[in-house]
């Protein structure tokens, strides 16, 4: 068993099957030569609240067992971003506000659960696939900092910005 | 670090999710806000794009043009660049959408290759100084290829690419460099629009499929008309790439030009069933007219209309089944056993009563020459086969031909007609004119195997006997023939112990049908039995030295042949027919 404890000190002991989802405790534990009983402190600063962890540790709940995800598989990461498709599972486990949707997401990044990110990038791909600019601004509550004249010039020219 | 927005994600993060989105969800994105258009139009973001356009197969951006802009070419029809209109028209050689007004205003179309073969040193400097609209407006035809042949040039004011090309000073350098570039605009063109045209075909089937057309449709062979009706109508979709408009526009193009192929199609597929189911019952109809052959001559005739007959419409419109099937042809069966057996068993009736007098050595009928010729050739001697063959005239011919007759009819003297060859063979000729392929087909191949005693008095033919084999195998053939058996056992056996020689209906009789029992009484085991039928000088008509039963006309005596000539075994039927030989 593992105690994980998050960053406002909330506790959760987990199994070591589960932990090991995410490859930085993983690696931390390891790293660190910790037997499994000690808790690691996950003190990062990234978890300001417990409820993305909470939905976190229900994803690795749910796979636990699963084989992680290797270095070769990054290789295939060209036709993996291509594919939309989310199972039937993670679709509703990642039916969320977007709110718990972008902290999740953040966590995954942070703790390293490459299928879990997956799944959060793949969703908001698939919330903003076929939309119009003006049903963007909507979905994600964005305000419209274009002039009328910018906006029409920008949808004639599409030439690249300078960098700034 | 909580989020609770879009912009607060990372950029690392963003580029995961924008990794997932189309070119055209990236272009709206991008004009979303300031923010976003920072992110995805700057050339960092060039392989995002890049990538994206690669995942669906689009041919790579043109030099010339940034990625955002040839999204924008491609997917976007809302600004012409007369900035009036938007530009449904999208014209690959020139990178350009544009309105109609536009096009016919300041597009000019022609063949480079054409160029090419018009220019001539005297021609160059005019051709490389004045280009394209002018060549035209001057009346120098030049033909037009095909669409993927074609360039166009867009010549807004007279100032344009197509004279600039002119101002290079060496005119043809100008003009090689023309056709050399009209040469990568159509290479581009072509592919433009080839990817264009897959696309929204298959966005066509989807949607169409999705309205409940078979997907047979896709894979079917399309008639040219239609097939140039529908690329056209898909095409229509390349102007706004919208939902909207394609539903509004393409969609009820598309719906007359899918329903005449799927019309197509089910008529294709009808004709193959009806072939199908034809071809079965022409299987079925064969079998039966196998089977009835014998029956009737034009069963094949009378079979196939009552075919059609069983066939209802709905076996023509869907696939039958082995059920149908089986109903069809147990229906069939039970047709022609009623409506083709009786009319068999009449003929069999008519044949039996018309040749009655044929076997019986008391009426006058007399086997037809043609008749008697087929049985002399399978069964009699040389001199008789000779009769047939072109002796009938002579002395011995005309005898031999009385001979043969008047024995056919076993009206031969006293000599019963049973034991004759000729008599014998005969009637099983005519019981051979009757059904029962097998019995026939039995028959014939013994028939083919045997030779039989010529009892025309040819000596060379007293030792080929095989006659009783024959007669057996047609005894097995006919179950009528072993209720006579048991009637002639019965005799044997039955109740008066002093009646010696049972007393049934006889060849003499004119029953055909005796014969086998009789011989199977003669004959019970499996020797080789031969009637000795020689002469007592060798020659001539033999003079059988057995004695007859007088009731059953049989042999009473017989020798077995052990196969020396000298070598005969006396048999006495005595031990069968419980009286001594007379």
């Amino acid at each position: 068993m593992v105690l994980l404890v998050t960053s406002d000190n909330k506790n959760f002991v987990v199994d070591r099957e589960v932990a090991d989802r995410s490859v930085f405790v993983k690696n931390t534990l390891e790293a660190r030569g910790l037997s499994i009983a000690t808790p690691p402190m996950l003190n990062g600063g990234c978890f300001e609240l417990t409820s993305p962890f909470l939905q976190v540790l229900e994803y690795c709940q749910h796979h636990r067992g699963e084989p992680l995800p290797t270095t070769d598989d990054a290789n295939a990461d060209e036709n993996r971003k291509r594919t939309t498709d989310i199972g039937e599972w993670d679709r509703k486990f990642i039916t969320v506000d977007h709110e718990m949707l972008f902290e999740i997401i953040l966590a995954a990044n942070y703790l390293d659960i490459k299928p879990l990110l997956d799944v959060g990038c793949k969703t908001i791909g698939n919330m903003v696939k076929g939309k119009s600019p003006e049903e963007v601004r909507k979905l994600f509550d964005i305000v419209n900092d274009f002039t009328p004249e910018e906006e029409a010039q920008i949808k004639k020219e599409n030439e690249w910005a300078e960098d700034p | 670090m909580a989020s609770s927005h879009v912009s607060d994600l990372p950029i690392e993060l963003l580029d995961l999710v924008m990794a997932y989105l189309d070119p055209w969800d990236l272009l709206h994105l991008a004009r979303v806000s300031r923010w976003f258009r920072e992110i995805l139009c700057t050339l960092k973001a060039a392989g995002l794009w890049r990538q994206s356009i690669r995942s669906i197969g689009l041919p790579p951006c043109p030099d010339g043009m940034t990625e955002p802009a040839y999204i924008a070419f491609v997917f976007d029809s809302q600004y012409c660049v007369c900035g009036n209109s938007p530009a449904p028209l999208l014209i690959p050689q020139l990178k350009m959408r544009l309105c109609a007004k536009c096009k016919s205003k300041h597009v000019q179309w022609f063949n480079p290759r054409a160029v090419a073969k018009l220019v001539t040193p005297s021609n160059l400097q005019v051709i490389a100084t004045n280009l394209v609209t002018p060549l035209l407006r001057h009346g120098l035809k030049v033909p037009l290829g095909n669409d993927h042949e074609m360039n166009a040039f867009y010549v807004p004011e007279l100032n344009s690419n197509a004279l600039r090309v002119s101002s290079f000073g060496d005119p043809s350098i100008a003009v090689n460099q023309l056709i050399k570039a009209a040469a990568g605009a159509q290479s581009f063109s072509q592919s433009l629009w080839e990817w264009c045209l897959e696309r929204q075909r298959a966005r066509a089937f989807r949607q169409l499929s999705s309205l409940g057309f078979s997907q047979e449709i896709v894979s079917a062979e399309w008639p040219n008309s239609e097939r140039q009706q529908f690329d056209q109508a898909i095409l229509m979709g390349v102007r706004d790439w919208s939902d909207k408009y394609w539903n509004e526009n393409v969609v009820p193009r598309l719906l007359p030009i899918f329903r005449s192929v799927e019309q197509e199609i089910e008529k294709q597929k009808h004709m193959k069933d009806i072939e199908a189911r034809q071809q079965e019952f022409a299987t079925c109809s064969a079998q039966l007219i196998e089977r009835y052959k014998p029956f009737l001559d034009n069963a094949a005739l009378r079979l196939a209309p009552q075919v059609q007959k069983l066939l209802s419409e709905d076996d023509y419109k869907t696939p039958i089944t082995p059920e149908r099937f089986s109903s069809i042809h147990d229906e069939l069966v039970l047709w022609a056993d009623r409506e083709l057996a009786p009319t068999y068993s009449t003929m069999a009736d008519s044949f039996r009563s018309t040749h009655r007098g044929l076997l019986s050595p008391n009426t006058s009928g007399v086997p037809d020459r043609e008749l008697l010729e087929k049985v002399v050739t399978m069964f009699g001697c040389k001199s008789c086969k000779a009769v047939f063959d072109y002796k009938s005239h002579s002395k011995h011919g005309k005898e031999c031909l009385k001979t043969i007759r008047a024995r056919a009819v076993g009206s031969k003297g006293s000599e019963p007609a049973g034991k004759y060859a000729v008599t014998l063979a005969v009637r099983l000729l005519r019981l051979l004119e009757l059904p029962e392929d097998s019995t026939r087909a039995l028959v014939e191949e013994t028939f083919r195997e045997t030779k039989f005693v010529c009892l025309c008095g040819n000596p060379k033919f007293r030792k080929q006997v095989g006659f009783f084999e024959l007669l057996q195998h047609l005894i097995s053939e006919n179950d009528a023939y072993e209720e006579l058996d048991s009637k002639v056992q019965r005799g044997l056996k039955g109740p008066d112990e002093q009646s010696i020689c049972c007393k049934v209906p006889l060849i003499n009789d004119h029953d055909p049908s005796i014969l086998p029992s009789l011989i199977r009484r003669l004959d019970p085991g499996q020797p080789r039995w031969k009637f000795e039928t020689r002469s007592a000088n060798g020659h001539g008509p033999s003079k059988p030295r057995q004695a007859y039963c007088d009731l059953c006309f049989q042999v009473t005596g017989v020798r077995k042949f052990l196969g020396n000539d000298k070598e005969f075994m006396s048999y006495h039927m005595e031990a069968k027919h419980g009286r001594p030989i007379m």
